[in-house]
């Protein structure tokens, strides 16, 4: 069941972040031609462009947790004895549920303090929209990282669901 | 205090296995929690560090978008069959000469490394064609995982290359990506001789044999094939020479030009395949842009308790020669390139040894390249040699029997690099010269 919740979200995230990779390859794409065809730079496309980037890169970073797609120094680890590297996995999984915890409260209190304000020159958008990523990033790493922690405790592995 | 901290936790996590994304970020916390003395002013410490990691100084700036394009231009092209071409036209180029599948294999890595512009990539499609072919053909796995994992590293030189990108980020505004773009040319252009002549004079020592001369009919029709796939670099150094586009923008029109050739002219790429292109470039779009953001945070750690200075004087007390102290920084470039990734590694130790080669007569556009060669021969190193990893996996051989062989491809690797840091107008003649014309 929390497997299940668990793959649901982490496809959801990485179906979102591809449609977002597509939005932003269409608002440089039209940046190009507001210039060349409109002799218009839309200004508003840029920072959309940005927005859009911190919900894809944040969305795909929890993913990568899930499917263990982060770049680390693992031939320690691979070297150490089996009972070692069980504890280690704990110990690893534990401090990314620390840092994502982290993400999550600051990430939610800084988009709470910056929601009075807007980002310039997209006016309907309050700045806390550029905190909220942060704390779905923690968020999602929390309940990832509990998951590879009940498959450790099952001996099981966590599987990618998307991708 | 402070800096201790950092680099005792950061070596810790690390050791320890924790993603160096989340190392570099752990260590930072318990940075300003040891500088802090207090939770009044841990909390602002702790606000300033998410704002930093997610504000203009970390992820988010347009030129950080050119990353998430040039991998999935890269994408599409690999799932487009873009690797079958070009490998038939190098064999038709260089196949007739002795060992000319290891030749060929030279020739189609460095030109598909042009177009994806990551060595990994590299490895994984062309690796996955020519190393069961060259096996099948009666050469060594070793050779085979040797020629093609060091030719792929021509990659991160070329005008695709996402770490040519990374590197101007991490040097602060002080590089131009258009002169890292030039820069990188001569030096892959001289790589490639080097893996040539290694792949060569292996191959005669060996006997392996060579192949059929196709006739120039056969190669000009190959080329013809492989050619508009090769236009993407000549769109990325043309839009943005010509002053048309930004680099961002001009990899944004490389996507649509690999989308172009992918799904319109060869026909090759399935909806599937094109969603499958679209996660990927997400996955590796968080990995990367995320890892720079961190890093903001580390580089901001690292900047305030004047780690840059320190390590420059600490530099200046053992020489003030030159030669020794680019010698130095390579070594140190060398061995802590074995151990990390090359993301983290140009993230972390451009602000730090540019400054010091800087000071030492070293153009920063020169020191770029310097970088980007001893992250390369990192990336074929254990512990952490990505694409050595990636190429013994293809060819079904440990590490230890591939780097038993390995010398000749080093040595070429290490010489181009001597040469590279010696001779400035290898890596600086280039983008003067486009500079001049530029003025002129």
């Amino acid at each position: 069941m929390y497997t299940r919740l668990c793959a649901t979200l982490s496809k959801l995230s990485l179906q979102l972040a591809a449609i977002g990779l597509m939005l932003i390859l269409l608002c440089m794409l039209y940046m190009v031609i507001g210039r060349y065809v409109f002799n218009d730079m839309p200004a508003w496309a840029e920072r959309l462009a940005l927005l859009l980037t911190l919900y894809v890169t944040l969305l795909s970073t929890a993913v990568s947790v899930r499917d263990a797609g982060h770049i680390g120094l693992e031939s320690f680890l691979v070297l150490a004895p089996d009972w070692l590297r069980l504890k280690l996995e704990y110990v690893i999984h534990g401090l990314l549920i620390v840092f994502g915890a982290l993400m999550l409260y600051f990430g939610t209190t800084l988009a709470i303090s910056y929601w009075g304000e807007t980002i310039p020159t997209l006016e309907w958008a309050p700045d806390g929209l550029r905190r909220i990523p942060v704390a779905l990033c923690g968020g999602l790493m929390i309940l990832f990282s509990i998951e590879h922690i009940i498959a450790l405790v099952k001996g099981t592995e966590v599987e990618p669901s998307w991708h | 205090m402070a800096l201790t901290v950092l680099a005792i936790v950061f070596a810790l996590l690390l050791i320890l296995g924790v993603p160096v994304v989340f190392a570099i970020g752990l260590s930072s916390v318990a940075a300003f929690v040891a500088s802090s003395g207090g939770l009044d002013m841990l909390v602002p410490n702790l606000n300033t560090m998410f704002n930093t990691m997610i504000g203009d100084s970390g992820m988010n700036k347009l030129a950080f978008l050119a990353i998430p394009f040039f991998i999935f231009a890269g994408e599409l092209m690999i799932y487009g069959g873009m690797a079958d071409k070009i490998v038939n036209f190098a064999k038709a180029a260089v196949g007739h000469v002795r060992g000319g599948l290891g030749m060929s294999n030279v020739v189609a890595c460095t030109l598909f490394g042009g177009i994806s512009g990551s060595a990994v990539a590299d490895v994984s499609a062309m690796g996955s064609v020519l190393i069961p072919i060259m096996k099948k053909e009666g050469y060594d796995a070793d050779y085979a995982v040797n020629v093609t994992t060091h030719a792929a590293l021509v990659g991160v030189l070329t005008p695709t290359s996402l770490n040519i990108i990374l590197f101007t980020l991490a040097a602060g505004g002080k590089v131009s990506i258009l002169d890292m773009i030039y820069a990188g040319i001569i030096p892959a252009i001289l790589l490639t001789a080097c893996n040539l002549a290694a792949a060569y004079l292996v191959a005669r020592k060996r006997g392996y044999p060579r192949g059929e001369w196709p006739g120039w009919a056969i190669v000009a029709r190959s080329f013809a094939a492989a050619l508009p796939g090769l236009m993407v670099i000549v769109i990325i150094l043309f839009c943005i020479t010509a002053g048309i586009c930004t680099a961002t923008e001009s990899a944004s029109i490389a996507v649509v030009w690999a989308l172009f050739l992918s799904a319109v002219v060869y026909r090759s790429l399935t909806v599937e395949q094109f969603i499958a292109a679209c996660a990927k470039a997400a996955k590796t779009t968080g990995t990367v842009l995320t890892l720079i953001g961190i890093s903001a945070v580390f580089g901001y750690l690292l900047a305030i308790n004047e780690v840059p200075t320190m390590a420059g004087e600490w530099m200046s007390h053992i020489s003030t020669n030159p030669f020794v102290i680019f010698f130095l920084v390579n070594i140190i470039l060398f061995v802590l390139g074995t151990f990390l990734d090359m993301a983290p590694t140009i993230l972390i130790c451009t602000p730090i040894f540019m400054p010091i080669c800087a000071k030492f007569g070293m153009d920063p556009v020169q020191f770029g390249i310097v970088m980007l060669l001893n992250c390369a021969l990192g990336l074929n190193t254990p512990p952490v040699g990505t694409t050595q990893f990636v190429g013994c996996a293809i060819g079904e051989i440990s590490v230890g029997q591939v780097m038993k062989t390995i010398l000749p491809f080093y040595g070429s690797l290490t010489a181009t690099m001597m040469l590279i840091t010696y001779i400035p107008a290898l890596s600086m003649w280039l983008p003067n010269l486009v500079r001049s014309f530029a003025v002129g």
